[in-house]
């Protein structure tokens, strides 16, 4: 799995501030942001900026 | 080139090293719209101290039920590990479209020595053994942050790399201690 297509990427917006239709779901930390995907080496990533917009449910 | 110990523990350890762990930039609730920003750091060292985390768990979960939280820590404190090879280009931050001042990376040159030798004040430079999947990295001292305890421990884990032996990680951190209670002259 490539860095830039990891199971987070498609949850996102981009920068460019388009909405998601809802707040994100809680994830299981198994599923958790796999910026390096069973790596041969770790470290040969760099640190990547994330963005979450979406609607608020309240209780 | 430093020691390693590669077995987890029940606990999160100073000298312990994570991936993928994440730095809150901002949260901004607003109008029923949630605004969050972070940045994904493929890999970080633990600096807090050995003992606050060892009575963190001790009164968290361990042991009789105790009459406070007198000594739960609310955050632990670590620092990013950054790619030598992109950290001598400045390019480490290059996907967050920050332009770092890169540094010698010719190993003949007396500013490479000196930052292999742990002799810059700001950057402590971390050569792996050779069964350790981390490539050579850079810790710069002026970005340490944040990550909630109780977090950091849910997904210890699943993204646990390894962990800097004791004599290695002392190191780590009588120098991060020292370079942030340098004194700024003018």
């Amino acid at each position: 799995m490539s860095p830039d297509n990891d199971l987070f990427s498609s949850q996102y917006v981009s920068d460019d501030g388009t909405p998601l239709p809802s707040v994100q779901q809680p994830q299981h930390p198994e599923e958790k942001n796999e910026t390096e995907a069973s790596p041969d080496k770790y470290g040969l990533a760099k640190p990547k900026r994330r963005r979450i917009r979406g609607k608020i449910i309240y209780d | 080139m430093i020691d390693v110990e590669k077995n987890s523990a029940e606990r999160v350890r100073q000298g312990d090293i994570y991936r993928n762990i994440e730095y809150i930039e901002y949260a901004i609730e607003e109008y029923g719209i949630i605004d969050i920003s972070k940045i994904v750091f493929p890999l970080i060292v633990v600096l807090t101290q050995d003992c606050d985390l060892q009575q963190d768990y001790t009164f968290r979960l361990h042991g009789e039920p105790k009459t406070s939280q007198d000594k739960y820590l609310l955050s632990v404190l670590v620092a990013p590990l950054y790619n030598a090879d992109q950290f001598y280009l400045g390019e480490h931050l290059s996907e967050l479209n920050l332009k770092m001042a890169g540094f010698e990376s010719r190993s003949k040159k007396t500013a490479n020595k000196s930052l292999k030798n742990n002799e810059v004040p700001r950057y402590h430079y971390l050569d792996f053994p050779n069964d350790i999947p981390i490539v050579s990295s850079v810790i710069d001292f002026k970005h340490y942050f944040s990550v909630n305890i109780e977090q950091l421990t849910a997904i210890k884990d699943t993204n646990f790399v390894c962990k800097v032996s004791q004599l290695y990680r002392e190191d780590i951190s009588q120098r991060f201690a020292s370079f942030l209670s340098r004194i700024g002259l003018p």
